[in-house]
Order: C-alpha cells, then structure tokens, then sequence
C-alpha cells in the first residue's frame, strides 16, 4: 500500500511522540490507580530492608537513569530495522501499541508486583505466585533467551564488521581504551564523567583511523578455508567473550557501559535533529506488497520488533534491580512506564532510519527489503545507512557518519553480548547446583565454556542455503524466547492482579496475544523447519513451542485457581479491590494471599 | 527547597548493564548465584550511619556515577544555590562526580574515598547545621573538604 505521498519522517515522530505522551498521562494513570493500585504510602522494600547497597529508597529521576539505561540497546534497533519489510505502518503500529498496552503494562506490573513481594525476582515470584514448577520453567526459558541473545548479536556483530571495515578500529580500540578508563577511574577513584566523555572522543577519533585503514578478514577466512567471513569474526568474538565475562566487571564492561551511555543519547539526538533538519520523508510503502513465500506479519512481525514493543527481560530488570531501589510505590508508574517509553522511542527512531534515512526513493529500498533473507540480513546495515544519512544532514561526512553508526550499534550488541555470556554463565552455574553437578556449579572454566560454546554452535548452524537466512531465523527465536519470557511476567502479574479483586484485562489482553502469535510462529516454523530438513532447528523450535505450551497451560491454571479464589478474598473483607489498601496501611509481606497454587511446592527449589 | 545529601557510589558498586536483554538482573536472588552482591561497601556504611543521624527531611540519596544525567544538573544546581559561580562551580561539580564522594547541600564534603561514617555523619551534620544557623548558603569555596 502507497499513500502515494512521502510522509514526512519528523511528523511521524512527532505523532508517535504524542500518542507516547497520551498513554503516559492516561493509561499508565489508569493502571496505576486501577489495577496496581499503587499506594505512596506503601512501605517499600527499599525502605523495608534499607541496607545501604541492594535496597536503598532512591530519587525516580535517579532510578529512571538505572532503569533505562539497563533496558535500553541493541535490540530495539535490529528488531524494528528487520520488521519494516513488512511496511512501517505494521511495523510502526505494533511499537505505538506494543509499548502503551503492553510494555506499558509488563514492566510497570513487573515493578508493582515485586515491590509488593518484597522486591524478589520474577523468576522467584513465578514460584511463589504460581508454583514450583513455573520457576524452573522461567529458568529454562532464560536460558534459551541468553543462548540466543548471545548467538544473535554476534552475527549482528559479524555482519556489520565485514559490511563496514572502517568499524574494527574504533570497536577494538575502545576495549584497551574502556579498560584504561576502568582502571583510572578505580585507581584514582574520580569523576567517570571527564574520562568516559574523553573516552567517546578518542572512540570518534579512531573513526577516522578505522576510515583510512578499514581490516577485512576476507583473506584469513579463505586462508582457512570459512566459507562466510562473518563466521571467522563470531569465532573471535566468542573467544573474546569467553575472556571479557570472567573479568571483573569495573574493568571493561562498567567503563564501556559509560562511554555507550553517551553514545546512546548522541544516536538518539542525531537521529531527531536529523529527521528535522533534512526533511527526510519514508520512502517506503506503509504495508510493503511481501513477495509470495515469504513469511506473514501475523504473527512473524510481533516476534521480530521484541525490544521496542514489550520485552520480557525487561521484567528481570524491573524485579531485579529498580524494585529494591523504588523510595514510593507511586514512583513505579513514572520509572517502570517511561522505561517502556523510551525503549520505544528507540524502535521509533529504528523505524525511521530504516525507511526515511537509508533510500531517496521507493525503487531504493524495494532493492534493499526485496524478500526476507535480504531484509533480515541486511536490516542491521539499513539502520546504520539510515542514521548515517541523519548525520550527514547534520553536515558529517557520510562515510565517517556511516562508521559512526556502525560502532553505535556494535558498542551496544557487544555489550549485550559480554553480559549475556556472563549472564548465561550464572544461569549454567544454577543448573548445576539445581542437578547438583559440582563441575558446572563450582567450575569458572567449564561453565564459561558451556556458556560460550552454545551459542557459538548457534550462530555458527548454517541454515536456508542463504546468507543471512540463519540470522534472520535465529532472531525469530529470540523473539518467540523473549516474547515467552514476557508471557511469563505477564502471567504472574495477570494471576496476582486477579487475586484481589481487580480487572485482570490490561494484563490479559496482551498474555493472550503474545502466547497467540508466540505459538503460531512457532508452529509455522516447526513444519518449516521438518520441510526444508533443519534438524537443529526444528528440535530447538519444539523445545521452545512445548515451554510455550507448558507456560499456557500453567498460567490457564493458576489464573482458574486465581479467579475461584477471588470471592473469598472480597468475603474476607467485604471490598475486594479495598482490601489492597488494608494490605498496604499494614505493609505486610502478603504470605497467605500468594501461597503457590496447588499447595507447597513439593520440588525443593524453593 | 528540600535539603539533600548525595553519596556517590564506588567503582565497583555501579550497575554493570549492557542494555536491552541483559543487564544486572540478578534473577535468582534467592540463594542462586545471580547473587553476586558485593559483602563489603563502604557506600552502605556510610549511608545508613547518615540515614540513622540526619533528619527524616533530609533527602539522602546514593548515585551510580554513571547517572550523569542526573548528578550533573544536581550539582550545578545545588553548588549554584550556594553562591558558586566560574571555576569554583567547576571544581566543585569536578570533585562531586567522583566515586566514593559526598556532597551535603552542593557542599562537597569528600570526593575519591568516603570517610568513616562517624565522620561523614559529623561533616554533614556540621554542613546542615551551619546552614541552618547562618540561614546562607554561601559557606565555603565548594572544594572537598574531606578525604
């Protein structure tokens, strides 16, 4: 479909801007009045258990900077750059809808629901409000999402190093330079500010070093014989990664994290001034006319925008680390909404660089999205032509600007990256606890191993017989993965919002959708994968379809159970949703309102 | 104007995120080894021997020194309500963006390593104290004056 008019790319943002705005200052009202009830004079366990590191009660403004900067990378841009195949209205509709009645809903439930259980995890609160059961299959689902994050980024990183050369320089440089800053931030314990912004310039100037000598590894992998360059560089990554996650992370990862905290508001300023300043318009359709064969928005499109639409780690961040720190209860609207807001403005600004920034006519970027193993595998790239085209507006040359781009976007997924494998090594770590294997448990090395060798096998697995066929896979399952853990959240939330006596939907809507496309793009992609003979695929497909499943059928339970629950609970007190506000005055830990359904979990894991 | 205290947390107490999908999560906090809290922070010590002796009215808040977006204005703000103006203002905003500082109504009163909590209660006491009996905030130059 064609308006037969290029939209302006600054009206878009600035409608989607005021519909963000709209959902703020009506919906999240709603949803914190109505179905979280949040009380400022609940006592949070940021004051309950006041100790000064975990819990500390902490300014909104200060939290929101934790929890955005936390949330907030590389995904919300690939998803949004893949999604635009299927035309930025679709693409655009489910990031303006996805954030205001779902993320919305998820990671401000997530925050709510954790301060009211003493800021425990969602991982904890799945076994305590559901069951037993529900926790292990959080844990199984986390692992998954890690293993893919973890494969997906370092092909992202792959593909972009051997699309943009001049990127290495800066990108490699900036690991000897963070852990410089990390090293005198810690040795002469001051200002983070002054080295980390001199540090981002350093990281520029190396751009035009990286620009004058770009590195292909082209000649090393036919030296050895790799069919794919990229592969060679996700081989150095892992091997990089293996290295990075077993050091402390003062040294690298918190020093690099300064430096991208800048960065990602530099892209975002570059991206709005340059939408404003050169009056780019959308080239392409509204809904693109997708080649026969390929797959269909319903239900591809809500998996593949994960981040940026509603993002179930989002809810690890919430319950993990802003819950303990939350100085009111009220707050949670403004830290755990916006959060979800700024996450999709970021997918906003991957829209438009994906569509106004990276053609000047509707012929350019049909070449550019002409089925979906290009778009896929060619989205990450579009994005950073895109927001190279923004800088250029903003009078940089486009080919530092082009490079500019790219060590945004690689600075970001490489430190996703490094914490996921990090991550993953703690989650391998608890398995062997859980399967009282000590070598997993108690051993750094065989756990970062394990950790780095799954998702390397991942991003190695060829697939389709095309280039990018595997990658745009892979983000499929990292989608499905996300989309699950978010189910997850949004069940626990959906279970304990009905426990008391309140309207479940706001919660139900979305659960509901995401566990429909969830498990019909799984589904469609299972007899795919037994069709075209993908046998790594196809098992690890089924495993994630039978977790969908097994998450259905958990939260249909415990949310029948909830629901025969609930009128005892108004008989209990006489007024259902006052009841919460009795809770609150009394600021007990609510033990006997969420007691696992079914009983004592009987599976001594908790 | 409410009075407020900021603590600065140390190098390694700041958040190690890397964004979208990862991030310090800590999801298995329960015994699980996500649980890989520091024991020892002198950030806390000091916090909850400030949190024990200030008044309830006294906002004390602890800073990831990563949340420049935040601590910068703060301290400009604060350290202009002071009478701070030019490199005054610029050393004092310098010194209370480090780790491990402490700053009492934009006074800086340590930056780099945090006292003894006896004696970061007692400096800011001393701080509050002196604003409150002179009714100006124009005090000292703004520079560290502990540590």
């Amino acid at each position: 479909m064609d308006l037969g008019v290029a939209v302006p790319a600054f009206v878009v943002a600035a409608v989607v801007g005021v519909l963000f705005f709209l959902g703020y200052r009506y919906y999240s009202s709603y949803l914190a009045r109505k179905v979280y009830a949040l009380d400022p004079a609940f006592v949070t366990p940021a004051h309950q258990f006041n100790d000064g590191n975990d819990f500390v009660p902490t300014n909104k403004h200060v939290l929101f900077g934790h929890h955005f900067t936390s949330v907030a990378g590389a995904a919300p841009i690939v998803g949004p750059a893949i999604a635009v195949f299927w035309g930025w209205g679709p693409a655009l509709t489910w990031i303006v809808l996805g954030t205001i009645f779902a993320a919305g809903v998820h990671d401000l439930g997530a925050l709510a629901v954790s301060v009211r259980h003493k800021a425990k995890s969602i991982g904890t609160l799945a076994g305590e409000v559901i069951n037993g059961r529900a926790r292990k299959l959080f844990l199984a689902i986390i692992f998954f999402l890690l293993t893919l994050v973890n494969a997906v980024f370092a092909v992202v990183i792959g593909n972009l190093f051997v699309a943009n050369p001049g990127a290495v320089i800066p990108i490699v440089g900036e690991i000897p330079l963070a852990i410089a800053i990390g090293v005198y931030i810690y040795r002469t314990r001051s200002s983070a500010l002054l080295p980390s912004i001199v540090g981002v310039v350093v990281l520029y100037a190396l751009i035009l070093v990286g620009n004058a000598f770009p590195i292909s590894l082209d000649g090393l992998a036919e030296a050895l014989g790799v069919e794919q360059t990229r592969n060679v560089w996700v081989v150095l990554l892992f091997a990089y990664t293996w290295i990075a996650s077993r050091i402390p992370v003062w040294v690298l990862l918190q020093p690099r994290d300064y430096i991208n905290s800048h960065q990602l508001f530099i892209a975002l300023g570059v991206i709005a001034l340059g939408v404003i300043v050169g009056m780019n318009t959308i080239q392409a359709p509204v809904v693109n006319d997708v080649p026969e064969g390929s797959p269909s928005f319903f239900p591809f499109l809500f998996i593949t925008i994960a981040c940026g639409a509603i993002s179930g780690f989002h809810s690890l961040v919430s319950s993990g680390t802003t819950s303990k720190q939350l100085d009111k209860e009220s707050d949670a609207r403004y830290v755990g909404y916006m959060g979800a807001v700024g996450e999709g403005s970021l997918a906003t600004g991957a829209v438009l660089a994906a569509t106004a920034g990276v053609a000047a006519s509707q012929a350019d970027w049909q070449a550019l999205y002409p089925d979906f193993a290009t778009a896929s595998s060619g989205a990450t790239g579009n994005f950073v032509r895109g927001v190279a085209e923004f800088a250029n507006n903003i009078a940089i040359p486009l080919d530092l600007a082009t490079i500019f781009a790219a060590v945004v976007v690689i600075s970001f997924a490489a430190t996703t990256m490094d914490t996921g494998v990090r991550l993953q090594r703690y989650v391998v770590q608890e398995i062997g606890e859980l399967v009282k294997v000590r070598a997993l448990s108690r051993n750094l090395t065989v756990a970062t191993t394990i950790a780095v060798v799954i998702p390397l096998a991942m991003a190695l697995l060829p697939g389709g017989g095309e280039a990018g066929y595997t990658f745009g896979v892979l983000w499929q399952l990292f989608g499905t993965t996300n989309q699950l853990t978010a189910g997850l959240a949004l069940s626990v939330i959906a279970v304990w919002i009905t426990r008391r006596g309140r309207n479940p939907i706001a919660a139900l809507v979305p659960l509901v959708f995401l566990l429909a496309m969830t498990t019909w793009a799984l589904l469609v992609n299972l007899r795919n994968f037994v069709r075209d003979d993908q046998w790594v695929l196809a098992p690890l497909d089924a495993v994630i379809f039978v977790l969908a499943v097994w998450l259905i059928v958990e939260a249909a339970l415990a949310l029948r159970a909830a629901h025969r629950e609930r009128p005892s609970l108004v008989d209990a007190d006489g007024t259902g949703a006052g009841r919460e506000s009795v809770v609150a005055r009394a600021n007990p830990d609510e033990p006997t309102s969420d007691r696992p359904i079914g009983g004592p979990d009987r599976d001594g894991d908790r | 104007m409410s009075r407020r205290v900021v603590l600065v947390r140390g190098p390694r107490a700041a958040a190690g995120s890397g964004g979208c999908c990862s991030g310090d999560v800590r999801p298995f906090d329960e015994g699980g080894s996500h649980a890989h809290a520091p024991s020892e922070d002198t950030v806390a010590a000091v916090y909850r021997a400030l949190r024990a002796a200030v008044p309830a009215d006294v906002a004390v808040e602890v800073v990831s020194p990563s949340n420049w977006l935040w601590l910068l204005p703060a301290l400009v703000t604060d350290g202009r309500r002071r009478g701070l103006r030019g490199a005054a203002l610029r050393r004092s905003v310098r010194a209370g963006m480090a780790v491990e500082s402490l700053i009492a109504d934009g006074a800086v009163l340590a930056s780099g390593r945090l006292p003894a909590p006896a004696a970061a209660v007692a400096a800011v006491e001393v701080e509050l104290g002196v604003r409150g009996a002179a009714g100006s905030p124009a005090g000292r130059a703004g520079e560290p004056q502990v540590g």
